[in-house]
């Protein structure tokens, strides 16, 4: 979903005339004082907030996360300036003091992020909203204990050193850095966690890293507002940064939309200037407030651009064509070679579900470039072997060699770096995420930029951007008939495609090993055909070996060289189809123990 | 030993409050997943019923708590009706942020009607009692004692009776429990209207044991008992008892130790420290991840 104003995109240069121009603008108007004093107030405060709410957007729209106090990562940017421009340098130290104190702000907080980012690797939803809330109540209450900034009396001295000019540099930069955080390999990471997080986990998304970022980056910008704050009202005290702040923050962003700079800017600017103009009313603005912020939720959820930006605020890439390639599949040859003979081992793999065994004693050898069949009954423990395998669930006891190397206790997403790749049973894409998006994440860890990188737009990011990325994405979409889908949205595509684009996205991981959990299941027999051929194909293109659970028997046959078959968490058969047929344990797991004798008697 | 003994019933004092508002957030959340931070002023609702009741009709103790409950019951049942119902089958989060709304506007619409905080008459007399140098007040007997009567009443209703066993299934699953012949919409009203009676309740006590009452009275407050709901495993109804008492004792025995400005201090520091190792509370049930 994305407004089409292309007369913009092809005139992308007009965004840096204007930017030029407002700036200039900014400072003759504050130089000569040709407003009003009090609409040059409101304007700065509306430059204040559209920082906030865009990097409160981050974690809560972009992540999916939902942190409450934000207002506390406000609270340590302001007295981290504050002490920095009044105990540290003499009011008269230069021009250079205030840039520096508002940096200093926004590292402390960054630096205070880390508090909030390590909880939320474990915890999620409603409570990391309590560790956030906790953080933001934390910092109120330290700050009403330490003497030397006031207690709750509040800090003052402060000089009045935020400007327009300052406010509009430092708003312009804010959504400039934070949009190019989001359109980033990291920022891909961190639409993959609010889309589905475990997934993200398998595609070799290191999901820690990921948030770590993402808190850090957004409390940075919360806590430059902060300094901001404090140095336009020359007065903060600890009541200033609580909960009713980290509402507002709130209140800016849903009403703007989630996952949206133009939102947040849109929600920032309607909630300040809102507020002023509904002043004449007196106590009741509070109440009218909340209550349009109700029904907005109620007739618009999303917010007024939930999910939806500007063309113009999405970068293009810059696509260096000229430069050779190295093409995925020669690449991925090359590695698969080197690595020839025994893939996997898997040791005596036990799993328990409480008294529950669902995996007893697993064995098994895979070599490279062999297609295995892992089938059994339903509840026979399947799935719970792939889980094991790519480090969703850890084994009661046993162990998991791939390529030689213990991976048993590794992360979802370590195990992916490793080599192995996986489907879902039921198919877990990127919903809201375009096709190409979907693959792009799976591409996480084959960039060699870092977030400084993508959020100053270095050479680095333009390279591998323009061109390993796109150009790898294009190509697989290309070679799996994808590429006319390349910007729908992933849950817009027909339930064929979804399970093609999900291979698709886990062979952009560069695995040696894929697993696919029921690739045919819902598939009729034409479709079924289809499948089977295009894994025959990945296989030889790409050089890799495949684990298939399937219950559909003539798929399964057709494919695998190997099968091993489960029921009740035991190996019951292991060997080649033909043999696997005529088993007579394999029979009675699938049709009962007299099944097949009783209806000849009859 | 005096002493300590006092902060005990200090502790007890603090806690049943905590416990009894932490039971509208974990039921509503138990039954919905929602996290209704509308609650707290829900609560601070109650506490203003119970100072109308008391200050301007001057009714008698009993019938005031009863008017603060359901009053508070019948505001609850009217947010979820026009606020929450809407939005049943919406993303999660806009329910939250609705209920933030809600709790905005509870909080200012209380404000513009009574800008000044008000001061609660007495309601029943304060008599004490010295129990070998213990200072027992008949408010505290009052509190502690009506806090428990609710408690075991709230466990057996969610636990033996017909309605009860609605509300377990609606947690356990929305879409089947209509398919059984249950309105969903009757027991999630039904459950509101506990939850927030509850809330009356709380407010009621509340204010007889602090009867300066102001319309964010219930922010703090809410968030408290939120956290002692989140401490005890949200969703869990003697998860929240449970957590109630702790957050109480936490922060009465914090208050003793170090300077009261350092209680939201330690007591937010632990919750933090509690969610580290145990994230989903002490009795709740972490959910297992389905891959």
């Amino acid at each position: 979903m994305r407004i089409h104003t292309d007369y913009l995109t092809s005139r992308r240069w007009l965004l840096f005339v204007l930017t030029g121009v407002g700036f200039i603008a900014t400072v003759i108007v504050s130089r000569f004082g040709l407003i009003d004093q009090y609409v040059e107030l409101v304007a700065m405060y509306v430059g204040i907030n559209i920082i906030l709410a865009l990097s409160l957007n981050l974690v809560n729209g972009y992540m999916g996360e939902f942190s409450v106090g934000h207002a506390g990562f406000m609270a340590v940017g302001a007295y981290g300036a504050s002490i920095l421009s009044v105990k540290v340098f003499s009011s008269s130290a230069g021009v250079w003091v205030f840039p520096l104190a508002v940096i200093t702000g926004g590292v402390m907080a960054a630096l205070a992020a880390v508090v909030v980012a390590i909880p939320s690797f474990k915890t999620r939803g409603d409570y990391l909203a309590i560790v956030t809330l906790s953080f933001n109540m934390i910092v109120k209450s330290v700050l009403e204990n330490i003497d030397a900034v006031g207690g709750p009396r509040g800090f003052l001295g402060m000089e009045k050193l935020t400007t327009l000019p300052w406010t509009f540099a430092w708003t312009v930069v804010s959504v400039w850095a934070i949009r190019n955080f989001v359109y980033s390999n990291i920022g891909r990471g961190v639409l993959s966690i609010r889309e589905d997080e475990t997934a993200g986990a398998a595609m070799g998304v290191d999901t820690r890293k990921v948030k770590l970022h993402a808190f850090v980056v957004s409390s940075f910008f919360a806590g430059v507002a902060g300094g901001l704050y404090a140095h336009l009202l020359q007065f903060i005290s600890p009541r200033t940064f609580d909960i009713i702040k980290s509402t507002e923050i709130l209140i800016m962003v849903y009403l703007g939309g989630v996952g949206s700079i133009a939102g947040s800017i849109t929600g920032a600017v309607i909630y300040t200037v809102l507020i002023e103009v509904l002043r004449v009313l007196g106590q009741w603005r509070m109440v009218i407030m909340p209550l349009l912020l109700v029904l907005l939720m109620i007739f618009r959820p999303k917010g007024i651009f939930g999910f939806m930006e500007f063309r113009w605020f999405e970068p293009v890439a810059r696509k260096k064509k000229d430069e050779a390639v190295v093409p995925y599949r020669a690449a991925a040859r090359e590695q698969a070679r080197e690595q020839a003979g025994e893939l996997l081992a898997i040791n005596g793999l036990t799993h328990y579900f409480g008294g529950l065994c669902a995996l007893s004693d697993f064995n098994l050898r895979l070599n490279s470039g062999q297609i295995m069949g892992i089938i059994g009954p339903n509840g026979s423990g399947k799935t719970t072997l792939f889980n094991l395998i790519s480090g969703y669930y850890r084994p009661t006891q046993g162990s998991v060699l791939f390529n030689g190397a213990e991976i048993t206790r590794m992360r979802p997403n370590e195990i992916n770096s490793c080599g192995i790749a996986r489907t879902f049973q039921n198919i877990r894409l990127f919903n809201n995420l375009t096709v190409t998006d979907n693959v792009k994440v799976g591409m996480f860890n084959s960039v060699n930029y870092n977030a400084a990188d993508a959020m100053l737009r270095t050479r680095r990011f333009n390279d591998c951007e323009g061109k390993e990325v796109s150009e790898c994405v294009r190509m697989l979409l290309e070679l799996f008939a994808l590429d006319k889908y390349a910007s729908e949205a992933a849950k817009n595509l027909p339930y064929g495609l979804k399970r093609r684009l999900e291979i698709v996205r886990a062979l952009a991981t560069r695995p040696q090993l894929l697993l696919l959990d029921e690739p045919a299941a819902g598939m009729n027999p034409s479709e079924t055909g289809a499948l089977m051929e295009l894994v025959h194909r990945i296989r030889d293109e790409f050089e890799l070996t495949i684990m298939v659970i399937e219950h559909h028997m003539s798929f399964i046959m057709g494919l695998c060289q190997r099968i091993q078959v489960l029921d009740f968490g035991v190996t019951i058969a292991a060997g080649a189809p033909d043999e696997i047929k005529s088993d007579k344990k394999v029979i009675e797991a699938y049709l009962g123990s007299s099944g097949v004798s009783t209806r000849r008697d009859k | 030993m005096v002493y300590i003994s006092q902060q005990l019933l200090n502790m007890l004092q603090l806690g049943s409050i905590y416990a009894v508002i932490a039971l509208g957030y974990t039921m509503v959340y138990g039954v919905l997943s929602l996290i209704n931070f509308a609650h707290g002023d829900l609560f601070m609702i109650g506490a203003f019923l119970c100072f109308i009741a008391t200050a301007k009709l001057h009714l008698p103790f009993v019938v005031v708590l009863v008017v603060a409950a359901i009053g508070t019951a019948a505001i609850g049942m009217a947010v979820e009706r026009l606020a929450y119902r809407p939005l049943r089958d919406a993303p999660k989060v806009s329910a939250i942020i609705t209920a933030l709304g809600v709790g905005v506007f509870i909080e200012n619409f209380t404000l513009a009607l009574s800008p000044y905080p008000r001061h609660v008459p007495e309601m029943l007399p304060n008599v004490s009692w010295n129990l070998g140098g213990l200072t027992v007040s008949s408010i505290q007997g009052v509190i502690v004692v009506l806090s428990v009567l609710l408690m075991v009443g709230l466990d057996f209703i969610v636990r033996k009776t017909r309605y009860g066993m609605a509300m377990r299934a609606l947690a356990w699953d929305i879409k089947t429990l209509p398919l059984m012949g249950v309105s969903v919409n009757a027991i999630i009203a039904l459950t509101f209207a506990i939850g927030a009676g509850f809330g009356g309740a709380a407010g009621t006590m509340y204010a007889m044991a602090f009867p300066v009452i102001d319309p964010y009275m219930g922010i703090m407050i809410g968030w408290k008992a939120f956290i002692a709901a989140v401490v005890g495993g949200i969703g869990s109804i003697r998860g929240a008892m449970l957590g109630g008492y702790i957050l109480g004792a936490v922060e009465t025995f914090a208050a003793v130790a170090l300077p009261s400005t350092y209680r939201d201090f330690i007591a937010f520091t632990l919750l933090l420290i509690l969610l580290i190792f145990r994230p989903n509370g002490i009795l709740g049930v972490p959910k297992t991840l389905k891959v």
